[in-house]
């Protein structure tokens, strides 16, 4: 590389530190989310002129990896690396680097170096068969398609002309409930999600509000432009349902709504013990900033279950999932108010070997997010060598057999009739949370996890992901018993109900 | 009675929400005759200016103060870029400027979200409590004071801008010009400076508006689209040019939206359907809008 080259690439790396330096998992599948809202989103929520100025021209990114040619396997990788979406370019960047780095220092895949060949689509989805067209022929073996940009029917029916492996990393709506066999009319085979679907995390969630906090009836608000569709009401109800609770109203609100009022009086008549809230932070906030207005906010579940409306709030993952809802709903943020997220997503958790790569390899620090796209790019090259061959159809073949591997984050796989890669036993209740002392006292105390203290990951930390424990353990236990062992041992995330005997109890209000 | 409140309550605030910022495409409009598809993005700029000082650690007060100046500018910086080089030009024919509003505006989204960030935020409240009060239920329906003072700016600066532009020597400059730039010109008038002042008034505006809204809508890169549209939807419902149809539009977008959500829980999905039916309705009878006048060029 030349001087220049290099000038080039740290000037880059500051840019894109910059933009990402308050980036958390949430944001970006709240950009992911977005996405999924089809043009009319992407040209009115902050549609980037910049990204439609590189529409048509797709560039390798600063995620290229030279390698000798010929002798290299080359994975793409779709992303917006420039426009408002460029912090989820930035993330990619990170962890494909850190990947990538690492990879080739351990001797690459069967002695060939691996290559990313990086495509920017900005935010704009027209960009997707382009980006595709250009990867195809520049003969990669897999795609990471890390956005829901231009992953949309215009892109579908060409992976499904070549059979292109291809890992949907990031959760979004098209890819929630339409990827992957069985589940709909999209692409099938060549498929494979990484994240974690909105059906499994609303069936978490239900089990919590009826099983864990013995509530009985629940209630919907939620964005009509993001779920112009009314998927989320589906699983919702279905979800509700199967968890024996009563639903007592859906309301709906927009991306652009200021006020909630008429929505909130007529929840309040039927007094909902728990209220679902399906939108972005700034809706989010205001929603929970007018139920404090009202005097109707979370206390906790004995109050929730009275006579007085103080419904306990599960949001989704792109609104009290992302830290930023906090510093909007300022003191109207309750303990208590939580969403779910799956347990890879905890950055903070212990012994995920992404973090270490971006340090030893790119001298950064992991912001969230980073593993989904390394873990993505361990799949495919699995898949390469479980085939011993970069065929499409035998790569495909031998990422359906290649059972469970561990790479950048916790162990994952996928089977021939199962194309998403979590299951409900990897996901865990989280709330957002502030260093220090979090938004109100509670009793008993709240005392946040190891993560939060002096030489942690949120040492420094205004806001950020606690980890619920207790809720979902056993089923996390069932899935991952190492990093459930550590977790407890290491006093990661909230344990407020662990007694000094090491068994847990359930008298803890915060959760 | 509960309802009916409500729907009122809905009304006077979301209304007033896009008064305010439909204020500002009025008055550029008034003068120049074009509109200034920036104004939405005026909003942001504003906004993120007042975060970026306020965590800084200046008083809200202050940050307001400075946001108001520095907005201004940015509004003057906007003509300059996006109007001046386009020389002169019939704003009916030649629509340069569409493009150029638009693309300004745009690309100050893009660089607010490099150089600041592009997380949402939240602004200090400009005005905490009066005399230790924030809000009150009246008939099961809150009312806050950032209500009150949302509702009682966008009435006082329809005033204010109606006063400015009707009663005073640099209004009748505003509507001169807008009237016949050439003509304002031989009377002495300095078109490029009215013009220039106009652009600074509705930044100064989209200050105002970005500040108050804040508790209320939060400091957001989407925010200068999605209320931008909404706005300029009110404006153009009203009559564009006219400044009280600004607010009457605004209203009127906001009773719909209220008495939609109140008869159906399902509103969400297909409000913009029945806002649109109303702004076509209107427009049909009213190709001016409610209070627009026909644009008559004298020869």
């Amino acid at each position: 590389m030349t001087p220049e080259q290099e000038a080039l690439e740290a000037k880059q790396a500051r840019l894109d530190e910059l933009v990402a330096a308050e980036v958390t998992r949430r944001r970006f599948l709240e950009w992911a989310t977005k996405a999924g809202m089809g043009g009319i989103a992407l040209s009115t929520v902050g549609g980037s002129f910049l990204a439609a100025c590189a529409k048509g021209s797709s560039k390798a990114n600063g995620g290229t990896t030279p390698g000798p040619t010929g002798d290299t396997v080359k994975i793409g990788v779709v992303a917006p690396f420039s426009g408002v979406g460029k912090f989820i370019g930035s993330v990619v960047n990170r962890s494909t680097n850190a990947a990538v780095s690492q990879l080739n220092a351990t001797g690459g895949i069967g002695g060939r170096k691996v290559q990313i060949i990086a495509i920017d689509t900005g935010t704009d989805p027209t960009n997707g068969p382009k980006a595709y067209d250009s990867l195809v022929s520049q003969g990669v073996v897999g795609i990471l398609w890390c956005f829901g940009s231009g992953f949309n029917p215009s892109t579908l029916p060409l992976i499904k002309r070549d059979g292109m492996p291809v890992i949907s990393v990031f959760n979004d709506l098209d890819s929630t409930s339409k990827l992957y066999p069985g589940t709909g009319d999209g692409p099938g085979r060549s498929v494979f999600q990484l994240s974690d679907n909105g059906e499994q995390a609303s069936a978490v969630a239900m089990e919590y509000a009826a099983n864990d906090r013995g509530y009985r009836t629940v209630a919907l608000i939620y964005d009509a432009v993001l779920d112009s569709q009314g998927d989320g009401v589906k699983i919702f109800k279905k979800t509700a349902a199967a968890a024996g609770l009563t639903v007592t109203g859906i309301e709906t609100f927009r991306l652009e709504e200021s006020a909630y009022g008429v929505q909130l009086d007529r929840l309040a008549a039927q007094k909902p013990q728990c209220l679902f809230i399906g939108g972005l932070s700034g809706n989010t906030a205001g929603i929970v900033k007018e139920l404090g207005t009202r005097k109707a906010s979370y206390i906790d579940t004995p109050t929730a279950k009275g006579s007085s409306w103080h419904p306990q709030i599960i949001g989704s993952a792109g609104g009290t999932g992302d830290k930023s809802w906090i510093e909007l709903a300022g003191a109207d943020a309750k303990v208590g108010t939580n969403t779910v997220w799956h347990i890879s997503g905890l950055i903070g958790n212990p012994g995920f070997p992404i973090t270490e790569w971006a340090k030893k390899y790119q001298h950064e620090t992991v912001t969230g997010g980073e593993e989904v796209p390394a873990d993505g790019l361990a799949t495919i090259l699995e898949g390469v060598k479980k085939a011993g061959s970069t065929e499409h159809a035998k790569v495909v073949e031998g990422i359906e057999t290649m059972g469970k591997i561990k790479f950048a984050s916790i162990d994952f796989g996928f089977t021939k009739d199962r194309h998403i890669a979590h299951t409900k036993d990897d996901l865990v209740m989280i709330t957002m949370e502030r260093g220090g002392t979090g938004p109100v006292t509670t009793d008993p105390p709240y005392k946040l996890g190891v993560e939060w203290s002096s030489g942690h990951i949120f040492e420094s930390t205004a806001a950020g992901p606690t980890h619920l424990v207790r809720p979902t353990l056993d089923g996390n236990k069932r899935a991952h018993p190492e990093l459930m062992d550590e977790i407890l041992r290491g006093n990661y995330g909230t344990q407020c109900t662990k007694h000094a005997d090491g068994t847990l109890g359930k008298e803890c209000k915060i959760h | 009675m509960g309802k009916f409140i409500q729907i009122l309550v809905s009304t006077v605030t979301v209304g007033s929400v896009l008064a305010l910022v439909a204020l500002g495409y009025n008055l550029v409009f008034s003068t120049t005759r074009i509109v200034n598809f920036a104004q939405g993005t005026m909003l942001v700029i504003a906004g993120y200016m007042a975060y970026a000082m306020t965590r800084q650690g200046l008083p809200i007060w202050l940050a307001f103060i400075l946001t108001v100046i520095g907005s201004a500018i940015i509004g003057m910086l906007i003509e300059l870029i996006a109007i001046r080089p386009l020389g002169r030009f019939d704003p009916a024919t030649n629509v340069g400027w569409i493009l150029t509003t638009f693309s300004v505006g745009l690309i100050a989204v893009d660089v607010i979200g490099i150089v600041i960030d592009a997380q949402p935020h939240a602004l200090p409240n400009l005005a905490g409590s009066v005399f230790g009060w924030k809000a009150s239920i009246v008939a099961g329906v809150p009312i806050t004071l950032t209500d009150i003072i949302i509702v009682v700016s966008a009435v006082l600066l329809m005033f204010l801008i109606e006063v400015l532009q009707n009663r005073t020597m640099a209004g009748r400059a505003f509507r001169a010009v807008a009237q016949d730039r050439q003509t304002a010109s031989l009377m002495g008038i300095n078109t490029t400076r009215t013009v220039m002042a106009t652009f600074a008034l509705a930044g100064a505006l989209a200050a105002v508006g970005a500040v108050l809204l804040a508790p209320k809508l939060f400091v957001k890169l989407e925010n200068g689209d999605l209320l931008g549209i909404q706005a300029f939807i009110a404006a153009v419902l009203g009559g564009l040019g006219s400044t009280r149809g600004a607010v009457v539009g605004g209203f009127a977008i906001a009773l719909t939206s209220a008495v939609v959500k109140t008869v159906s829980a399902g509103a969400g999905r297909y409000e913009p359907l029945v806002i649109f039916a109303l702004f076509l309705a209107v427009l049909v009878v009213r190709p001016t809008g409610i209070f627009g006048t026909p644009y008559v060029e004298k020869v």
